[in-house]
């Protein structure tokens, strides 16, 4: 594997009938890459990896797997040979026992490294499928789809029903993969995953790539999210100025975010009574939230609270401590607060 | 090579052992009713003679017949239990198979495996042949055994003879239910199309047969397989059977050629 793309999509289209798939997805993932894709639910992302399976056809555009053309039944095959698979809400033969199945799925691709995995990721191997746990479930698709060592690895939500701990040795096979100049390809909903894991990562929404982009950078060019609660209620226009990419106000809590410096905020801010000030990173979920629907930039409803800790950015400045700037020293026609 | 067959073979084997048991106990059952028709053979013959001939060709056969243990069987097991509820058996049996894993999504893994779908399509096809070869064998020790149980002797040769030309019918047979199954999204109307596609050329051919509209039942695979002449007259149409491998084949090729092509989601 040279420096060539490992997943490559030009101007992929499909339409099942009048309804669209993906429309002109146009995407590559270099060798050695943890790639993310994401997307709210029925964006297209697992249009897109079925066709990179070979499992759906496009109806326009290209997609090529290591490099062969997934429309073309041999070279897929030849592609699929290095590749491992873990679906979206996997399904086994019920009534086979996990070793069994293994046994299977390692005559028809190999299983070299199927012992240390299955020492990684124990399940009962004994035991019929039917009745492991979703978390033993997991582990059985993680170990089928990396027994045979495999150059590519594409992930429709991988992580789904797996405990923390089990996580953070998934993303250490992940890691490992990485330094051995595997790739991965997986679409996740767990951004703090997707932030933890990815190099780079696409967003596409209603079919289309909204935007590819190293994650740093994506988070850096999104500036930071300026939570404040006021004494006064001023309109939210007033903290529209350079160096604001949006302004909003709910309830009394001002929502800005700052892609500028600070001076002009606090010049803005001196203005009022400050209860509360809230600076952080902009998250992964604003960043998500942003690309989806233009509205919903609600830091403090983020769907995934806990996700992105970036505890140095957050600072707080408590209501009693004011910072001196009161502007209306409590004169009569007072804001209704 | 045959990973995918030896695999649904072991997938199916709970299956077959239960269906054997099923099929050797109406097999004694037949073969225990015999002593007392042959007994009462004169006042049965009159009374075939009086129904409609379709119903005595597709259910019962030759009056003159049906009083030899040969005829008997022919018409009570092996018409009715072999060409009819062994072909339905079959053709749901592999109606299920590609369409009941694509449904439910248990098909993922082997697609994104380097196999093509021709070799699923084939293989799962072939690991139906071991339970027909199976069930065949089974219902051909019991009857000979039953048989010779109430006293009466049957030509082993011819009866082995059946029971081996009774697997290409049940390969043309499950050969409609893999076409079923790749067409069909839903695994229910895979099964319901197959099943119905065999149990209706059974009644075409049965229902048509020595009338004007007899061609209508030419392509029906039960008109190949007549099982009361193999085991009476000792008589096996060839060209019958060779028409029931063909269309076996085609019908996996196009099955196979089909998947290739069919989107899977």
């Amino acid at each position: 594997m040279s420096g060539s793309p490992v997943v490559e999509t030009e101007g992929l289209t499909k339409y099942y009938g009048d309804v669209r798939g993906v429309e002109d997805l146009s995407l590559s993932v270099d060798p050695g890459e943890i790639f993310g894709f994401l997307g709210p639910n029925g964006a297209g992302k697992s249009t897109t990896i079925r066709i990179l399976l070979g499992l759906i056809s496009p109806t326009d555009g290209a997609a090529r797997l290591l490099g062969r053309d997934v429309t073309d039944r041999r070279a897929l095959l030849d592609a699929k040979a290095h590749l491992g698979y873990i679906p979206d809400d996997v399904s086994f033969y019920e009534r086979m026992t996990g070793s069994r199945l293994l046994d299977y799925y390692a005559g028809l691709k190999g299983d070299e490294r199927r012992e240390e995995l299955l020492e990684r990721f124990p399940i009962p191997e004994d035991r019929p499928v039917k009745g492991y746990s979703s978390g033993n479930r997991q582990k059985l698709a993680i170990v089928q789809a990396f027994m045979h060592d495999p150059d590519l690895m594409i992930m429709d939500e991988p992580t789904a029903g797996l405990d923390p701990l089990l996580q953070n040795e998934f993303y250490g096979l992940l890691e490992e993969e990485r330094e051995r100049g595997k790739t991965i390809f997986f679409s996740s909903h767990i951004l703090s995953e997707v932030r933890r894991m990815c190099d780079r990562v696409a967003i596409i929404r209603e079919g289309r790539l909204v935007t590819t982009e190293n994650i740093e950078a994506l988070l850096e060019k999104s500036g930071k999210v300026v939570t404040a609660s006021l004494e006064e209620s001023p309109a939210a226009s007033a903290f529209e100025f350079e160096g604001v990419s949006r302004a909003s106000v709910e309830d009394g809590t001002y929502t800005i975010i700052l892609t500028g410096n600070y001076d002009g905020l606090i010049d803005r801010l001196d203005d009022y009574t400050v209860r509360d000030l809230t600076i952080r990173e902009t998250s992964l979920e604003d960043v998500f939230m942003h690309f989806y629907d233009g509205e919903a930039f609600e830091p403090g409803e983020a769907p995934n609270a806990g996700a992105d800790p970036v505890p140095g950015a957050a600072t707080s400045a408590p209501g009693g401590a004011e910072p001196d700037g009161g502007a209306e020293p409590d004169g009569g026609a007072g804001p209704d607060v | 090579m045959f990973e995918i067959t030896l695999f649904e073979t072991r997938r199916r084997l709970r299956g077959i052992v239960y269906l054997s048991v099923a099929l050797l106990a109406y097999a004694g059952l037949v073969v225990g009713l015999y002593p007392s028709i042959s007994e009462s053979a004169t006042d049965i013959q009159s009374y075939i003679e009086s129904l409609p001939p379709e119903v005595s060709r597709a259910f019962v056969g030759d009056a003159s017949w049906y009083t030899t243990i040969e005829g008997f069987l022919a018409a009570e097991m092996y018409q009715f239990v072999v060409l009819l509820l062994l072909g339905i058996y079959f053709a749901y049996a592999a109606a299920s198979t590609v369409a009941g894993e694509v449904e439910d999504g248990s098909l993922d893994l082997l697609l994104s495996s380097p196999v093509s779908r021709t070799r699923i399509v084939v293989g799962k096809y072939l690991s139906m042949v071991p339970s027909m070869v199976a069930l065949s064998l089974v219902l051909l020790a019991g009857t000979y055994v039953g048989v010779g149980l109430v006293g009466e002797e049957i030509d082993l040769a011819d009866l082995a003879r059946l029971h081996a030309l009774v697997i290409p019918y049940l390969l043309a047979c499950a050969a409609v239910g893999v076409l079923a199954s790749v067409y069909f999204d839903s695994a229910r109307r895979a099964q319901m199309v197959g099943a119905g596609v065999v149990f209706g050329m059974f009644l075409v051919d049965a229902v048509t047969f020595d009338t004007d509209y007899e061609w209508i039942g030419d392509l029906a695979f039960a008109r190949y397989l007549d099982t009361a002449e193999i085991l009476v007259e000792s008589d096996v149409d060839w060209g019958g059977i060779a028409y029931l491998l063909v269309a076996a084949v085609v019908l996996v090729i196009v099955a196979s050629e089909y998947f290739e092509r069919k989107d899977v989601s």
